[in-house]
């Protein structure tokens, strides 16, 4: 959907993760592209018609979800999360893929918690029928699937940066 | 204990310097909180902190404001805008330094982001100011420092997180901002005018550039400028007439941002889908921030420290000028290596109720908060204005923060003046 491609070049891991990833990212824009028609909507039908959606709250509420839990593995492959990197650069080109793998297992065991708990969280909703508040009752595993499906994209994320810590283009 | 949450201070320092990625630096430390505070129970509730910190209509102004911000930048609205501007305030002393400091406060009226401001503004300025012989370091600062009026002047992302964070209401925050914004405005501009008084070396002497011809009073610079001025009016005025809340203001901005684009010809798929993209790379890195903060903030509410740490300091019997102090010089240490939005939810889980029992208040410590957040933008060797200046540039960024040193100054400055006298944050919002 944009011209924006990940720094460097991703590997073979990389090549035969990008469709997936593709999707992830296609998502996490829909996601925002849909946020602006609802409240779009809204405003008109609000101010011009004095009626409204009802919705556009809530499911703005489930949008950001989305978009962020698709978008956190986008963001992980064009090296775009904040990071204070004056160590890393400082360290020799040698050591660095090894050091560089050592954050990566972290933050891989860290997302393999939250996924866990996610997908147990998400299961729970399912079996108990747990709908929103809202006048339309949506079943929350709807817009809270996205979580543990976003978390998964993560952990592929930083699969493929564990075997390619570097991208090859630097 | 006390010591647990030292620990994990501790354990966040290490992660920050070691390279870790900020989310994951926050993340892995609160999880580290929650296991010594409950054991692997105390982890049962991950799913719902994760629900129930993005679910968030008042953050899905967070992605929609950095649309904004993108559109007006890729558009070329705020190239427009800036050459617009400069016909109008390049009489002034200072020339088109004066043009940096007015076209980030304009734009800062439309985009919440301090980095969107600096790079939008700066990309268009800087490859100007040099071809025409301005100072190197003072073109560079004023664009750092004009950059961080993008989070002062509403609308802005920090207060949005700051709204969430503290439930205090995100309209007033914004409009709490904007007089101390205009202020900063002008303090920044009277200083370019008396350096380019003073000193003949800042502005160059001759020069004339190919657009210079054309009048203040024409219906180029009325095209240029008046557009963005309606766009902001709709926006902010929207916001405080009460007919639209902060996030429906942002995506009602996009919507109008297409529209102008689309009339000036200057927007087309690859643009649109382009500035999506960005967006929505930047807010989901964001919003992962201030999601491994809520778990830091679960993990701070379980153990119970932000009582222990207000009962503390309520005995301690400091003066609530004494306790701003200390704030104020906690969040100077911190802006040198945590990135601005990182400081913000990292603290508020244990100043907020410190905070309360003091009887702050909470709209005026807004605003404090994101000054002291915008002095934290300049200061190397983390300062991220600094980074967006000397990336759209080839100078060192040495010369960019000899060039923001004396902004820094006069941030403290108005800073101290708020500090002082409240009213010149608190009076907008009281009128709401």
């Amino acid at each position: 959907m944009s011209e924006v491609q990940p720094g460097g070049s991703p590997g073979a891991i990389g090549r035969l993760l990008a469709p997936l990833f593709r999707i992830a990212a296609v998502l996490a824009d829909l996601s925002i592209v849909v946020m602006v028609l609802i409240m779009g909507t809204e405003i008109v039908l609000r101010q011009a018609f004095n009626t409204s959606l009802g919705i556009s709250d809530e499911v703005s509420g489930y949008l950001l979800v989305s978009m962020t839990c698709f978008g956190i593995a986008i963001a992980i492959r064009h090296e775009a999360l904040f990071r204070f990197d004056y160590v890393v650069l400082s360290i020799p080109d040698r050591i660095r893929p090894l050091y560089l793998r050592v954050l990566y297992l972290l933050a891989l065991a860290t997302t393999l918690i939250l996924f866990q708990y996610l997908v147990v969280y998400v299961s729970h909703t399912i079996h108990r029928g747990v709908v929103s508040d809202g006048i339309y009752a949506i079943p929350l595993w709807i817009p809270q699937i996205g979580m543990p499906v976003g978390f998964g994209f993560v952990i592929l994320a930083l699969v493929e940066k564990l075997v390619h810590p570097v991208p090859e283009a630097e | 204990m006390m010591l647990n949450l030292l620990l994990v201070m501790v354990l966040f320092l290490l992660l920050l310097l070691s390279g870790m990625w900020i989310p994951f630096g926050i993340a892995i430390p609160s999880l580290v909180y929650i296991l010594l505070v409950q054991g692997w129970p105390g982890l049962n509730a991950l799913g719902f902190v994760t629900w129930s910190s993005v679910n968030s209509f008042t953050l899905t102004a967070i992605p929609l404001f950095l649309l904004l911000a993108e559109l007006l930048i890729r558009s070329g609205v705020a190239t427009r805008v800036y050459d617009g501007l400069s016909r109008i305030v390049r009489h002034l002393p200072g020339g088109l330094l004066q043009t940096n400091i007015a076209g980030c406060a304009i734009f800062s009226a439309i985009s919440g982001s301090s980095v969107a401001t600096a790079a939008g503004i700066g990309s268009v300025a800087m490859p100007q100011l040099l071809r025409r012989g301005y100072s190197r370091t003072m073109a560079a600062g004023s664009l750092a420092a004009g950059g961080t009026l993008g989070i002062l002047i509403p609308p802005s992302i920090a207060m949005i997180v700051y709204g969430s964070f503290t439930d205090t209401s995100v309209a007033k925050l914004f409009f709490a901002g904007l007089i101390p914004g205009l202020l900063m405005t002008a303090v920044f501009m009277a200083y370019i005018a008396a350096s380019a008084l003073l000193s003949p070396t800042v502005v160059p002497r001759a020069g004339e550039a190919s657009g210079d011809d054309i009048a203040i009073f024409s219906l180029r610079t009325a095209s240029d400028v008046l557009p963005f001025v309606v766009l902001i009016g709709l926006t902010l005025g929207s916001i405080y007439m009460g007919a639209v809340t902060p996030t429906e203001a942002a995506a009602f901005g996009c919507l109008l941002t297409l529209v102008i684009g689309k009339i000036w010809g200057t927007l087309d798929w690859p643009i649109l889908s382009g500035s999506i993209r960005r967006a929505m790379i930047a807010g989901a890195s964001l919003m992962f921030i201030i999601y491994a903060a809520q778990i830091f903030s679960y993990a701070v509410s379980i153990d119970g420290v932000g009582e222990r740490l207000t009962k503390t300091f309520v005995e301690m019997h400091l003066s609530k000028n004494e306790l701003l102090g200390a704030i104020v010089v906690l969040f100077l240490i911190l802006g040198c290596f945590v990135e601005s939005i990182g400081i913000m939810v990292i603290t508020l889980p244990l100043l907020y109720p410190i905070l309360n029992s003091f009887g702050v208040d909470l709209i005026w410590f807004g605003v404090m908060m994101v000054i002291l957040i915008e002095i934290g933008q300049l200061t190397p060797p983390l300062g991220i204005n600094l980074f967006v200046i000397q990336s759209i540039w080839d100078g060192k960024l040495g010369e960019v923060i000899k060039g923001v040193m004396p902004f820094f100054f006069l941030m403290f400055a108005v800073l101290c003046l708020i500090w002082i006298f409240p009213e010149i944050a608190t009076w907008l919002p009281s009128r709401m």
